[in-house]
């Protein structure tokens, strides 16, 4: 299963391909006051505005490197499989983002209830790392804000 | 004017004596004036005088002229004639002189009229008329001419003979008043001589009066004042000296005794005081002088040790001396040295300026080189860039394969080459970049060696002037030392010798100080000698009584 590999300091993580909308260098983000520290701003990406989460800030509470390998990850969360209503898109900023690994193998990971988003072991055949489980990375109540601004982005046509 | 003093007195006297006596001088003085004709002497010479006048036919009377003439003209002897003639010249001749003799004897009056008149002028023309005329006619023979001049001649001397006749009566009655004059005059003397006598008397006896009465009184208080002296030089002083009214030459030696009593009290009261004093004034001494002679030889021993102290400064200021001459070589040595010194900081100098120059032209090269490797960065900047979007565009494109399954199979491994070139691609720029780096930072550490060095190479630069300005002062420090040290060698000579000198000195005052005490020891023989001498006097003057 081919994976992309990142980074938030030591730690690697994995993000499924499929998952995957596109891979950007890093730019200017709409600025989200009042938010938590994860939460970085929004992102503006095909008309949406994309919530953007700083991987490094949410696992070592520290903003990510500014260096080339440092990327946006634009992915698509489950739930929006029809292909008529606009995907649910999140933006992750990740170090290290430089290369594409083939998973072999997965294991189960430990279930920490103040990180959600950790999931499961994964391994190649060099190294092994840990999957991201992106569905987890919002917190519940910005997911929803977030739903209601894409839906605000879908009544206003104006949008680039 | 005449006080009652002896001196006055006999002055007095004196003066009266003389006045009598000159009084009595200027009588007979005048009287005899007056009466010399009356003389022993003279009455001799009138009578020689008188005789010769008898005997001798007078000059001044032509009488034997005339009767040679008359004798002549009767002889015929012509030598008898020549031998009257001779004698006839020489009568003229006396006729003349007495003639002369008369006019400037004779007072002014009738007398000298007639003798310079008359009986000059017929006696005159007789003498002419016998010499002119009358002579030669008697030696030529011819008598008739000579008898005719006889007759002139004859009435010249008769009238010569009138005037002398008329002279000689007017002589005779002149000598008549003269002698009756001088008789009334030697009358008048005798009465005056009678009147001096009388009068000289009179003053003897009055002067010998005065004389007696002034020698008793004399006498009286002669006496008095030796009796008061004699008491007076047995020593006591406590006689009463009378005072006197009289201001004579006695009161004045009374007062004067009276004087030098007191004087001699005084002085003799004082010499008592005094020798009190001159006693304990001699005990005193001795005891100074004993005193003075411990003082001296303990001062004797200060000298010594003076001397000694001298000596040891004058060694000290000679070695002093050595010292102060080795440190002017060193100093002196100190000066060639820094010239020396100054020399090679001179070829330091130029030296450090060639190693800024070599410093600036290295750093220029290494400004240089760091804008080269500026380039460089930059396209390896480029060159990562490119990679990086090429990575980005691979991962993209291998997750549009993905998703696309079987068909992007072999999309995916094409991509996976790609991202594989362009990661070579990125590591192989990071190492340029990073050689670049590590060359920059080589660069920049070497400009800034060099700028430090170069700014070394300059604080070199300043601290060599510094150095060779520091050697000139050094110099000039030494060389105005040496000129000090000179000095200072020059006044440590001085005072080396003074120091002799006063060791010398020192000498000469122990010396003196021996001498001193010596002497102060003979002084001590002398004091008590002074003060047996003042004993002595103590008891001589204990025989004065000054009624204490």
């Amino acid at each position: 299963m081919l994976a992309l590999a990142c980074a938030a300091g030591s730690l690697r993580f994995a993000i499924p391909a499929r998952n995957i909308v596109r891979v950007l260098p890093r730019q200017a983000l709409l600025p989200l006051p009042e938010a938590p520290n994860s939460i970085v701003g929004m992102l503006r990406f095909q008309g949406q505005l994309v919530p953007t989460i700083d991987l490094c800030q949410l696992v070592l509470n520290r903003a990510a490197l500014v260096c080339p390998a440092t990327r946006l990850v634009i992915v698509k969360l489950a739930g929006t499989e029809d292909s008529a209503a606009l995907p649910r898109l999140l933006a992750l900023i990740a170090e290290d983002v430089l290369d594409l690994v083939e998973i072999t193998q997965s294991e189960p990971g430990l279930a920490l209830p103040d990180a959600a988003w950790l999931g499961d072991f994964a391994r190649t055949e060099q190294f092994s790392l840990q999957w991201l489980a992106l569905e987890k990375l919002m917190p519940e109540t910005l997911a929803e804000l977030a739903s209601m601004m894409q839906a605000q982005t879908l009544a206003e046509p104006s949008a680039p | 004017m005449f006080k009652n003093k002896f001196s006055s007195r006999l002055l007095l006297l004196m003066l009266l004596f003389f006045m009598g006596f000159a009084g009595f001088g200027v009588v007979v003085m005048r009287t005899l004036d007056r009466v010399k004709v009356t003389g022993v002497v003279y009455d001799s010479v009138i009578l020689n005088k008188d005789l010769i006048a008898d005997v001798l036919p007078p000059p001044g009377y032509i009488i034997e002229a005339y009767l040679l003439t008359r004798l002549q003209l009767d002889e015929t002897d012509i030598d008898r004639i020549r031998m009257l003639q001779a004698s006839g010249e020489r009568l003229k001749l006396e006729f003349v002189e007495s003639s002369e003799r008369w006019r400037k004897t004779l007072a002014q009056g009738e007398l000298r009229d007639l003798m310079t008149g008359a009986a000059l002028t017929n006696a005159s023309e007789f003498f002419s008329l016998r010499d002119q005329t009358f002579q030669p006619a008697l030696l030529a023979q011819d008598l008739a001419t000579a008898r005719s001049t006889m007759v002139k001649m004859h009435r010249a001397y008769e009238a010569h003979r009138v005037a002398i006749d008329r002279v000689v009566e007017l002589a005779r009655a002149q000598y008549q008043v003269a002698e009756n004059e001088a008789k009334e005059e030697v009358a008048a003397s005798q009465q005056m001589l009678s009147l001096i006598g009388l009068a000289l008397l009179f003053v003897v006896g009055f002067v010998a009066l005065a004389a007696y009465q002034m020698t008793r009184k004399l006498a009286q208080r002669v006496s008095m004042a030796s009796t008061i002296a004699e008491r007076i030089a047995a020593g006591n002083l406590t006689t009463e000296i009378p005072v006197l009214s009289d201001s004579d030459e006695i009161t004045e030696l009374l007062t004067a005794i009276g004087k030098m009593n007191n004087g001699l009290k005084a002085l003799v009261t004082r010499a008592k005081q005094s020798t009190i004093e001159l006693m304990s004034t001699a005990t005193e001494y001795a005891a100074t002088s004993r005193q003075q002679e411990a003082t001296v030889q303990s001062f004797g021993a200060s000298t010594n040790e003076i001397a000694a102290a001298v000596k040891q400064i004058s060694a000290t200021s000679v070695e002093l001396l050595a010292t102060m001459d080795k440190v002017n070589l060193v100093a002196t040595q100190t000066a060639d040295l820094a010239e020396q010194g100054q020399i090679g900081l001179k070829s330091l100098d130029t030296t450090m300026d060639k190693l800024a120059l070599a410093a600036g032209n290295m750093a220029a090269r290494l400004a240089v080189i760091r804008e080269e490797a500026a380039e460089i960065t930059s396209v390896v900047t480029t060159i990562a860039k490119v990679a990086d979007q090429t990575n980005l565009l691979s991962i993209n494109a291998a997750i549009e394969a993905e998703k696309a399954g079987e068909q992007g199979l072999g999309f995916l491994v094409l991509a996976r080459e790609i991202r594989r070139l362009a990661d070579q691609t990125a590591v192989a720029s990071l190492d340029i970049e990073q050689m670049v780096k590590q060359m920059q930072s080589a660069v920049s550490a070497g400009v800034m060696e060099i700028d430090h060095f170069a700014e070394e190479v300059k604080n070199g630069v300043g601290g060599v002037t510094r150095v060779g300005g520091q050697f000139g002062q050094i110099i000039g420090q030494v060389k105005v030392l040496s000129e000090r040290f000179d000095v200072v060698n020059l006044g440590m000579r001085a005072q080396s010798q003074g120091a002799r000198q006063i060791g010398e000195s020192m000498g000469q005052l122990t010396d003196g100080a021996r001498q001193t005490s010596i002497s102060l020891r003979e002084f001590n023989g002398a004091t008590e000698s002074l003060r047996d001498a003042v004993a002595s006097l103590k008891q001589e003057i204990a025989q004065f009584n000054v009624g204490e």
